[in-house]
């Protein structure tokens, strides 16, 4: 079974739009939707939700006022500002460190289960589909985004599917490096924008560290002629080849904003980038 | 004042919206708390004259004392300490994982021996400097570095704010996200009349309201057709402080790392309208 | 000599678990008893650092050979620095695999 990551670097470059229309494209697969922050691709694909599972983050310190002292100790050690003068805790700030627990002569303090968000195996017209969903401010993302794929992989796994297609979070911290770890290939979406060119650039140097083979999609390649060659260029000069040019289209815009995946456009062009970008995967997975 | 240009969803014109409202406030402030992709500069092309590292604490072996107990690597959280105890043949080992360190001092403060010291290591950059239209400040993570919020709260530290100043926070409702709104006046939400975009504001007006601030909604690439955002708005209660129309123009523009608030331009209304509303916020 | 297995249960015939630091089970084999002792694995919930943890663990233990399928680059440093020799394994239950590779076991 190989797995493939879509990712941008930067956010709205139509990351989901190609993983939506991979999905579509694929067959034998299972989908997992990483970027938990702000999952999109079952508003694309359509989800029939068969299995919620609660996802615990970090533990968090808390003070049981009877029993604390007041004396201050806490509130020396902690570095993360988490602990209040009523000695309290605020739990969005603390980091889980245990810091406060060890030294607190009265035992008032210890450590809970905090849920952090949810995740999800659902059933779609294209196939399974795991998704998540973090809670806002939650720091946890690598390790949910490391759930969500290892329950896709077993999903694979129980269906006998040759691929497993992940929609990858924006950004190239933490839940990044998580949904590439291990990959067999790695999409990067790109647009002819300084930003996006800029985006693609760093994420490049992350599948560098992690030795994961890219191609690159252009998308919107036809916005800015002078930008989408330098990204030619750059690719060139890199080694990495462009899978498929997909272009601007109100066609493509429109069907994405009635949620259904862009291979279902009007717009031959466009739909005939996107298969080929499909067969480039295949072929780059065969050797 | 302090004003975040925030949105749920990447892509959908919050650096776009944040360069422009700075560029059309004279003498205002930017900052751009995307660590991880910073690309406001691009746009306003600002002077840096100040570059400082951000650096945190990490243990490191004094010369001697350890006796190669292992406490430390036992009470780290983070698995961040490896002792190897010694042997006939010689001295144990003691092996610091600096990516996994989140600088807590368990291991100093605890340390039996007091044979830990704390050494500083860098994880980014914060830079500060002057664009033709205010102050600017910009950090920037190293590839690989996870602690952003770290470098946001440095970041917002370090820069010179000004009568308003323009935030261009993450993307999503991450922890960098709530640690970069911590502290402001007003949040403006990016968005765009897509399934994608409303369900994105969704989660950014969640993060909001948790962290207690107000804030606005901005219609980005409106193609006329708002409905699916301003019905969601209309029952939040939610102000649309203003619409901003696709525009192959403007998107090829801006694709360039133009500003779309040139003086004479059409665009430009748009973003002094913008500014006037969220000032009298 | 002990030699530690990472497992999917905790018996001999348990499938070998390919992870090390997220493993469930360590199994350790005693070379002179030829004896089994099995451990779980605390560091599998770990919120990060997993593999240092799992590493800290056998090498406390003295484990002299690691019998496990991959091992992350920071496991990797500790595994190496405490002398523990790797023998790479992907599947097939404990016993058997220990019986297959006895021989280099020195």
């Amino acid at each position: 079974m190989k797995q493939i990551v879509v990712i941008s670097g930067k956010g709205g470059t139509g990351k989901t739009v190609v993983s939506g229309a991979l999905a579509a494209l694929a067959q034998d697969k299972v989908m997992a939707d990483c970027d938990v922050d702000a999952p999109n691709l079952h508003l694309l694909i359509g989800a029939e939700y068969l299995e919620e599972n609660l996802f615990y983050g970090g533990q968090k310190a808390f003070i049981d006022t009877e029993v604390c002292v007041k004396c201050g100790k806490c509130l020396e050690v902690c570095r993360f500002g988490s602990i209040t003068a009523e000695f309290r805790v605020k739990q969005q700030l603390c980091e889980s460190c245990g810091y406060c627990l060890m030294v607190c002569p009265a035992g008032a303090i210890g450590m809970d289960k905090n849920p952090a968000g949810k995740w999800f195996v659902s059933k779609t017209a294209y196939g399974t589909l795991v998704h998540a969903r973090l809670e806002p401010g939650e720091d946890n993302s690598g390790k949910l985004v490391a759930i969500v794929r290892k329950a896709a992989k077993e999903k694979a796994e129980q269906e006998g599917a040759k691929y497993v297609i992940i929609d990858g979070p924006p950004g190239t911290g933490c839940p990044v490096m998580a949904a590439l770890s291990g990959v067999d290939t790695a999409l990067v979406v790109t647009e002819p924008g300084l930003s996006a060119i800029h985006d693609m650039k760093r994420v490049l140097e992350l599948t560098d560290r992690f030795k994961i083979g890219a191609m690159a999609v252009i998308n919107k390649y036809d916005i800015s002629a002078d930008n989408s060659s330098a990204i030619r260029r750059f690719c060139a000069d890199k080694g990495i080849d462009i899978a498929g040019e997909i272009p601007f289209s109100a066609e493509i815009y429109g069907c994405v904003m009635k949620g259904r995946p862009a291979v279902e456009a009007r717009d031959a062009n466009g739909v005939e980038q996107m298969k080929k970008i499909w067969n480039n995967i295949k072929k780059r997975l065969q050797t | 004042m302090k004003i975040a240009i925030a949105s749920g969803k990447g892509g959908t014109g919050k650096t776009t919206v944040a360069v422009n409202l700075a560029a059309v406030i004279q003498g205002s402030c930017l900052i751009d708390c995307d660590v991880e992709e910073p690309n406001a500069a691009l746009y306003l092309n600002p002077k840096i004259e100040e570059i400082n590292k951000v650096e945190l604490p990490v243990p490191r072996l004094k010369e001697d004392g350890c006796s190669y107990c292992g406490l430390c690597a036992r009470l780290c959280a983070f698995g961040a300490i490896s002792v190897l105890p010694g042997s006939a043949a010689g001295k144990g080992t003691l092996l610091v994982f600096d990516h996994l360190c989140k600088s807590c001092g368990v291991c100093m403060g605890l340390c039996p021996e007091r044979a830990l010291k704390e050494e500083l290591r860098a994880i980014g950059t914060v830079e500060t400097g002057n664009s033709c239209y205010g102050t600017f400040a910009r950090g920037q993570l190293d590839i690989g570095e996870v602690a952003a919020p770290a470098l946001i709260r440095v970041l917002k530290q370090k820069a010179i704010y000004a009568p308003v100043t323009i935030i261009d926070a993450p993307p999503g409702t991450s922890c960098a996200m709530i640690n970069t709104i911590n502290g402001v006046d007003l949040c403006v939400l990016v968005t765009e009349p897509t399934p994608f975009g409303l369900n994105d504001l969704k989660l950014a007006v969640e993060a909001v309201r948790k962290a207690s601030i107000p804030f606005c909604v901005v219609i980005n690439r409106s193609m006329g057709d708002d409905e699916i955002i301003e019905q969601y708005c209309r029952a939040e209660g939610a102000e649309i402080a203003a619409k901003i129309p696709f525009n192959m123009e403007m998107a090829r523009r801006s694709s360039e790392g133009g500003l779309l608030c040139a003086t004479g331009t059409v665009f430009r209304d748009y973003f002094t309208h913008l500014a006037e509303k969220v000032q009298k916020t | 000599m002990k030699v530690c297995i990472t497992a999917q249960d905790n018996n001999e015939n348990a499938q070998v678990d390919p992870r090390f630091g997220r493993c469930a089970f360590f199994a350790f084999y005693d070379t002179d008893s030829g004896d089994y002792q099995f451990f779980q694995n605390e560091a599998a919930f770990a919120d990060g650092g997993a593999g240092t943890k799992a590493g800290n663990f056998i090498a406390g233990k003295g484990v002299r050979v690691l019998m496990t399928g991959h091992l992350g680059p920071n496991a990797e440093t500790v595994v190496n620095a405490a002398g523990i020799r790797l023998i790479t394994v992907n599947s097939g239950a404990v016993k058997d695999v220990v019986d297959r590779e006895k021989a280099g076991f020195k």
